[in-house]
C-alpha cells in the first residue's frame, strides 16, 4: 500500500483543516479534505431575535468579520420582503469592498506568498537589480533601490542580533521553489508594506462600522450609520473624505503592488498554470446591490459548469429561485447523523462524530469531516461546485462585464509577455490562477469602492439621508436566503422565521463550498479535486499540497460555522 | 342591632409608614416608567428641558422615601404593637392557617363565613410578607444601579447579577408593585362594603371595629 | 527602534504585524535546521523581558486580530522589547511538535504570564476542545499552575463568551470558572479594544503588581466606570433628546441612542474614551448603540439588542418570549378582568340573596 500523507493541520489558514494524500510516483493520486472541528451556532439561534442574527454569525470568525453579519441581515430581508434604503447599500457596498480588499491583500501576501516567496533568497539579492525588475512592472512610489537595500539589512541585522524571538521556519530552500533572489526581495519588501496597507482598509470599514474587527452599524433593514452632511455626530464631510482617502490608497497599492507582483511571480511558476483546476463548475452570486431592492448588482453573479465559460448563466437578484431553489446539503460523509442531501432550510444539524480509522487514516465508505458538502442541482443532478474570487471573475468574463474583462485581459496580455507564452483566461483555471483572479477581483472592486463611495455622497448632496427601513414581523412561518459575494466567494444564510423568532438558520459559506468531502456519489469537493495531479517533490514537505490548499484561502472557522476552537495549530506532517 | 367595638390597631408609626410606601411607590412606577421608556417628545430643542434628569431625581427622592419605609416596616415586624408584627399575621400557627383558607374561599364567594380580625388576615399578611421582600430587592437592586462604583453597595447588588440583570429584575419588581396596587385598593374596597371593619378609614385614624363579642 | 526604513524613508511607523513577521522571516532567514532554532531561541532569550504564555481556545481570533491593529505600542515592540513570547499558536511560524515542546519547557520553567483567549468548554469531558490530544481545561490548568499572573483577553476568555449563550451547547465557560486559586484579570470585550490589553501588560511589567480590579475581574482603569458616564451623548440623555428609529431627526442630529437599545447605561467600559482603529470612532459615534459586549452573559441578558432589556421566557410556551413591558401590561389587564369579575359576581350575589344582607 502507498504511503499517506497526512497534514494536520494546514498552517496559515483560519481554522483547522486535515489533507490526506495518497502521493504515486511524484504525483497527487487520491485526497481527502476533513474539517476538524464543529460548534454549531444555529443551535444558539433558535429562539432568538431574527434583527440579533448578525451580531452572532459575525461571531463566527473574526477574520472574516463583516461577512456573515452582511449575508445575515440579507437573509432576514429576503424573508420579509423589506427593501435597504439607496444610503445603506452605499455604507455597506463601501464595507464588503474595503472589508474585500483587506482580506484579499492579507491572503496573498501574508498567508500565501510564503509558499512561493523563499525569504532566505533575498538576503542574496542585489537591490539595484531588484529596482530595476520593480520599475519594469509597476511605478509604485516605495519600490527603490534604496529602500530594497533597507529591508535587505535590516533582515541581516535581525539575524546577526539574535532577537527572534519564538519564532520557527516554514520550508525555506524546498526544491519547488524558483523565484530569483532580487524578486524574493522584492515580495519580501512589499510583504512589509502590505501590513500598512491591509491596516488602511480596516479603517476605512471602523469609519463606517464603529470599529474593527466586527463591525456594529447593521440592522435588518438598512444601516444605523447616521448620515447627516450638516451635523457634527455623523458622517458628515470628514468623515466621508476621511473614508475616500484611505480607500484611495488602498487602491493605488492593488494597483501597482499586488497585481504586478501576483503576475509577476505567476510568470515564473507558469508550470503550474497546468494544475489545481479540481472542480470546474463554477457559482458566484452578484453583489454590490444598486438599488433598495437588489435587482442590479456592480458584480455580476451566476454558474458555469464544466470549465465552459459559455455556459454561463447568470443568478440575477436577491432572492433568485435559480439559486435559492438549486442549493442543497449533503452529509453521507459528514459528521451529523444520517444519510441525507437536503434543502438548506429543511436541515437538522445532529453532531455524530466518528473519528479516524485507527491507523490514523480517513474512512474512504464512512464520515470523516465537520464540513457538509454543498452541491448545486445542474441537469437533475446534484454537482459540487467550485467558489471563489476565480468562479467570480470566470462568470464577470462570461458575462462581459466590463470592468472584470478590463481588468483580465490587462493581466492576461502582460503575463503572456512575462512568461514568454500566450496565456488565455482558461489559465485562470489552476492554482496560481486562484490567486491571479484574486488580485484581479481586488482591482475591479478597489475601482467600485469609490464608484460606490461617490453615488453615496451624490445621494446625500441630492438631501437623501434615509437609512433604514424598520422591519415588522409577520406572524405565521416565513423564510429567508440572504447571499453575499465573499472574499472567499458564495456565501449564503438561510433562516426559518416563525412568529418573529428564528426557527432554523442555516450558513452555506464559502469555505464549505470547497473543503467539502464527498457525498452520497462519491463526488469530490474541490479541495480533494484540486490536489488530484499534483506534483509532490519530497513527501516529508508537502509544500505542492499547501500552495493549492492556500490558493483557495480556506477558512475553516466558517466552513463548519463555527467559533474556532483552534485544534492543532502546528503542523503535522505524519507519512504513514 | 350589631354592637361594635372601636378597637385603636395601628399605630401612628404603621400609618406613617403606609402612606410614605404607597406615595413613594406610586411616584416610583409613574418615574420609573418614564426612566425605562422616556415617552414625551423627544426632538424638541429650543426650550428649557431637563426631563429625563427631573424624572430620575425624582425617581431617587422618592426611592429615598420607600427605604425609610421600608425600614420602618421591617422594625414593625418585630417590635411594632401586636397587630402589626410577623407573629400576628404569617401563616405559623394553625388559627392563621385556618384563616389563610377560610379568607380565600370568602373571597371566591365560596363560604360567608368571615372571621372577623383586628390585624391583617392571614392572606393579606402574607401578601404583605412578600411585598416587603420584594420591597427590600427592589432597594437593593435600585442602590446598585444608582451607586454602580460603590463597593458595598455593587457588592450587595451583584447577588443579582450584572447591572442588566439587576436593571431587569428591578424592571419587572416594577410591574409588581403595579400589579399590587391595583389588588390591594380593590380588596380593600370590597372588603369595606361586605364587612363591618372599616378597613379604609382605618389607615387614616388607626382604628377598626369589631362586633362586639 | 527606528521603523520608518520599511516605508521608504517616509516617516511613518510599520505596523507591528510587520515587525513580527520579520522575526519570523529573520529566524527563517538563517536557514538552520530545525534543533539549531532551538539554541538560538535559547541564545536569544533576555532574563530581563518577563516571558508570556499564549493560549487559544474556543475563538473566532477576533482578538488577536484586535491586538495586531493597536499602534501604541505596538505589538511588535510588546513582544520585541517588553516581553517574550514563549508559546503563542497563530504568531508561531510552525514547528509542530517543537511547538507543543516550547509550550512544555515554558510551563516547566514557571514565573510566566498566561494569556487566555477563547472559552472552555467543560460538557461532556471538554471533548469539543482538543489540541494535541488534551482538552482545553487540562491544559489550562496545567499552563495556569505555575503562572505568576493569569489574563483572559475577550469575553470569550472572560465569562465564556458567545459559546456560552443560552443554551450553551458546549457547556463554555471562563478562565476564573475554573481556576480558583490565583487572580485572573480580564479583558473582556467582544473584541476587546486592544489598548485595554495592552494596558494591562504595561500596568503589570511597570508596576510589577496587578491593576485593581471590579467584582468581575475587570482592571478598573478600563472598565472602572459606565459608558454612560463618559458617553458624549449623555446631554441628550439628560434632556430627554432621543433617536427613536434610526434615521429620524433625533438620530440625524446625535441624539441619544437610549431608545434604540443602547447598553451604555448597564456597560462598564472605557469604549468612549479610549475609542477604536485610530480613526476616534465606537460604535455610539457612528450612531449604534452599545451592545454591552464587556458585560458577563451580554449575549442573553443585553439582547434583543436594539431593545431595553431582555425578554421574559414563558415558562411552558415552547421558547416563546415576551418583553417585560408586555408581560406587565398583560398582568395588570388580565387582574383588572378579573377584579370587574370578581366585583360583578359579588354585585349578582348580593342581589340574588339582598334580602339577607340587609339585616
Amino acid at each position: 500500500m502507498a504511503k499517506r500523507v497526512v497534514v494536520d493541520p494546514i498552517t496559515r489558514i483560519e481554522g483547522h483543516l486535515r489533507i490526506e494524500v495518497l502521493p504515486e510516483n511524484g504525483y497527487i493520486k487520491d485526497a481527502y479534505s476533513s474539517a476538524q472541528m464543529w460548534r454549531g451556532i444555529e443551535v444558539i439561534l433558535q429562539g432568538r431575535d431574527p434583527e440579533d442574527a448578525w451580531m452572532f454569525t459575525q461571531r463566527i470568525c473574526g477574520v472574516c468579520t463583516t461577512v456573515h453579519a452582511i449575508a445575515s441581515v440579507r437573509a432576514v430581508e429576503n424573508a420579509l420582503n423589506l427593501e435597504v434604503p439607496y444610503n445603506a447599500q452605499m455604507i455597506r457596498n463601501i464595507i464588503i469592498a474595503a472589508h474585500a480588499l483587506h482580506d484579499h491583500i492579507v491572503h496573498f501576501f501574508h498567508l500565501s506568498a510564503l509558499d512561493w516567496v523563499d525569504v532566505v533568497s533575498a538576503l542574496k539579492a542585489d537591490p539595484y537589480k531588484t529596482a530595476k525588475i520593480a520599475e519594469s512592472i509597476s511605478d509604485w512610489k516605495l519600490n527603490g533601490a534604496p529602500i530594497f537595500k533597507a529591508v535587505q539589512e535590516k533582515l541581516k541585522k535581525f539575524v546577526e542580533s539574535g532577537q527572534l524571538g519564538p519564532f520557527a521556519n516554514g520550508y525555506w530552500g524546498h526544491p519547488a521553489m524558483k523565484l530569483p533572489p532580487e524578486v524574493n526581495l522584492l515580495a519580501v519588501t512589499h510583504y512589509l508594506q502590505a501590513l500598512d496597507y491591509q491596516r488602511k482598509a480596516d479603517m476605512a470599514i471602523a469609519i463606517l462600522g464603529g470599529k474593527n474587527p466586527h463591525i456594529q452599524n447593521l440592522a435588518v433593514g438598512g444601516v444605523s450609520t447616521a448620515v447627516n452632511p450638516d451635523n457634527e455626530a455623523t458622517l458628515n464631510m470628514e468623515r466621508l473624505y476621511y473614508v475616500k482617502q484611505l480607500l484611495e490608497e488602498v487602491r493605488e497599492f492593488v494597483h501597482k503592488v499586488y497585481v504586478p507582483d501576483v503576475i509577476a511571480i505567476s510568470a515564473f511558476y507558469k508550470e503550474w498554470l497546468q494544475y489545481g483546476r479540481g472542480v470546474d463548475n463554477y457559482l458566484a452570486v452578484p453583489d454590490l446591490p444598486q438599488d433598495p431592492k437588489g435587482e442590479v448588482f456592480d458584480l455580476p453573479g451566476g454558474t458555469i459548469f464544466g470549465g465552459d465559460l459559455s455556459t454561463v448563466k447568470p443568478i440575477k437578484r436577491f432572492g433568485d429561485p435559480y439559486f435559492v431553489e438549486n442549493v442543497r446539503e449533503c452529509i453521507a460523509h459528514s459528521w451529523y447523523r444520517g444519510d441525507w442531501t437536503r434543502h438548506p432550510w429543511e436541515e437538522e444539524t445532529v453532531p455524530h462524530y466518528t473519528g479516524f480509522k485507527p491507523d490514523g487514516t480517513v474512512d474512504e465508505k464512512g464520515k470523516y469531516s465537520w464540513a457538509k458538502a454543498p452541491r448545486f442541482r445542474h441537469e437533475n443532478e446534484y454537482v459540487p461546485m467550485q467558489v471563489g474570487p476565480l468562479a467570480q471573475v470566470l462568470v464577470g468574463y462570461a458575462l462581459g462585464h466590463e470592468l472584470t474583462r478590463k481588468y483580465v485581459d490587462r493581466a492576461l496580455s502582460m503575463l503572456s509577455s512575462l512568461a514568454g507564452v500566450k496565456v488565455d483566461v482558461n489559465a485562470l483555471q489552476s492554482t496560481p490562477g486562484r490567486h491571479l483572479a484574486r488580485a484581479i477581483r481586488a482591482q475591479v472592486i478597489s475601482d467600485l469602492a469609490i464608484k460606490q463611495w461617490e453615488q453615496l455622497v451624490d445621494n446625500i448632496g441630492r438631501g437623501d439621508l434615509e437609512i433604514y427601513n424598520p422591519p415588522s414581523y409577520p406572524a405565521g412561518e416565513i423564510r429567508g436566503c440572504g447571499f453575499h459575494e465573499a472574499p472567499r466567494g458564495t456565501l449564503s444564510h438561510w433562516c426559518v422565521i416563525e412568529n418573529g423568532r428564528i426557527k432554523n438558520y442555516q450558513c452555506v459559506v464559502p469555505s464549505t463550498w470547497n473543503v467539502s468531502p464527498r457525498d452520497t456519489k462519491g463526488q469530490m469537493g474541490p479541495y480533494e479535486a484540486s490536489l488530484i495531479g499534483n506534483p509532490i517533490a519530497d513527501p516529508e514537505k508537502p509544500l505542492e499540497v499547501l500552495r493549492t490548499i492556500h490558493s483557495f484561502d480556506p477558512c475553516i472557522a466558517c466552513a463548519v460555522h463555527v467559533i474556532d476552537p483552534k485544534g492543532e495549530e502546528i503542523v503535522k506532517v505524519k507519512v504513514l | 342591632m350589631a354592637v361594635y367595638e372601636k378597637k385603636y390597631v395601628w399605630s401612628v408609626l404603621l400609618r406613617l409608614f403606609h402612606w410614605a410606601f404607597a406615595l413613594s411607590i406610586f411616584t416610583l412606577i409613574v418615574t420609573g416608567l418614564y426612566i425605562n421608556w422616556p415617552w414625551t417628545n423627544t426632538w424638541m430643542e429650543g426650550s428649557h428641558q431637563f426631563t429625563m434628569a427631573t424624572m430620575r431625581w425624582i425617581h431617587f427622592t422618592a426611592g429615598m422615601i420607600f427605604i425609610c419605609a421600608v425600614i420602618l416596616r421591617l422594625y414593625l415586624w418585630f417590635f411594632g404593637n401586636k397587630y402589626e408584627r410577623l407573629t400576628d399575621f404569617l401563616p405559623i400557627n394553625g388559627r392563621n392557617v385556618k384563616n389563610l383558607f377560610s379568607t380565600l374561599l370568602y373571597y371566591a364567594y365560596l363560604t360567608n363565613e368571615h372571621e372577623e380580625r383586628a390585624g391583617h388576615n392571614a392572606l393579606a399578611g402574607t401578601a404583605y410578607f412578600f411585598t416587603i421582600i420584594l420591597a427590600v430587592i427592589q432597594a437593593i437592586t435600585g442602590l446598585y444601579l444608582l451607586y454602580p462604583e460603590n463597593s458595598f453597595f455593587v457588592s450587595l447588588g451583584s447577588i443579582f447579577g450584572t447591572q442588566q440583570e439587576a436593571r431587569f429584575i428591578h424592571h419587572l419588581i416594577n410591574w409588581y408593585f403595579a400589579w399590587f396596587i391595583l389588588v390591594h385598593l380593590y380588596i380593600v374596597v370590597w372588603n369595606s362594603i361586605r364587612n363591618p371593619e372599616g378597613l379604609v378609614s382605618s389607615i387614616f385614624d388607626g382604628h377598626k371595629f369589631l362586633h362586639k363579642k | 527602534m527606528d521603523r520608518s526604513i520599511f516605508m521608504g524613508g517616509i516617516p511613518k511607523t510599520i505596523s507591528r504585524r510587520g515587525f513580527l513577521r520579520a522575526c519570523a522571516i529573520a529566524t527563517a532567514a538563517m536557514g538552520l535546521p530545525m534543533e539549531m532554532v532551538t539554541k538560538v531561541a535559547e541564545a536569544a532569550e533576555n532574563p530581563q523581558r518577563p516571558r508570556v504564555v499564549w493560549l487559544h481556545f474556543q475563538e473566532c481570533t477576533g482578538c488577536s486580530e484586535s491586538l495586531l491593529r493597536a499602534s501604541h505600542p505596538d505589538l511588535a515592540s510588546l513582544i520585541l522589547d517588553l516581553i517574550s513570547l514563549d508559546y503563542h499558536e497563530t504568531l508561531m511560524a510552525a514547528a509542530g511538535k517543537q511547538a507543543e515542546e516550547n509550550l512544555e519547557k515554558a510551563i516547566e520553567k514557571g514565573d510566566y504570564i498566561l494569556v487566555v483567549e477563547g472559552g472552555i468548554p467543560l460538557r461532556d469531558g471538554g471533548v469539543y476542545c482538543k489540541i494535541g490530544g488534551r482538552t482545553a481545561v487540562e491544559i489550562l490548568k496545567k499552563a495556569a499552575e505555575k503562572a505568576v499572573a493569569i489574563i483572559a483577553i475577550g469575553t470569550c476568555a472572560s465569562y465564556g463568551g458567545v459559546q456560552a449563550a443560552k443554551p450553551n451547547p458546549t457547556g463554555a465557560v471562563g478562565v476564573g470558572d475554573i481556576i480558583k486559586n490565583k487572580p485572573v484579570i480580564n479583558v473582556p470585550g467582544c473584541p476587546p479594544n486592544p489598548y485595554n490589553f495592552l494596558s494591562t501588560v504595561l500596568y503589570y511589567l511597570t508596576f510589577k503588581k496587578l491593576p485593581p480590579t471590579d467584582k468581575w475581574g475587570r482592571p478598573l482603569f478600563a472598565f472602572g466606570r459606565k459608558i454612560h458616564d463618559h458617553c458624549e451623548r449623555r446631554p441628550h440623555f439628560d434632556e430627554g433628546r432621543y433617536v427613536e428609529q434610526f434615521g429620524d431627526q433625533g438620530h440625524r442630529l446625535g441624539f441619544c441612542l437610549y431608545k434604540v437599545g443602547c447598553k451604555g447605561p448597564e456597560t462598564y467600559s472605557n469604549c468612549p474614551v479610549i475609542r477604536f482603529n485610530d480613526v476616534e470612532v465606537w460604535p455610539v459615534s457612528v450612531g449604534n448603540g452599545c451592545y454591552g459586549c464587556t458585560e458577563p452573559n451580554f449575549w442573553d441578558t443585553m439582547t434583543p439588542f436594539h431593545k431595553r432589556l431582555p425578554n421574559v421566557k414563558i415558562p411552558g410556551g415552547k421558547g416563546i418570549q415576551a418583553s417585560a413591558t408586555e408581560i406587565g401590561k398583560t398582568a395588570l389587564g388580565v387582574t383588572a378582568a378579573a377584579i370587574a369579575v370578581h366585583a360583578g359576581v359579588g354585585i349578582a350575589k348580593k342581589l340574588a340573596t339582598g334580602s339577607k344582607s340587609e339585616e
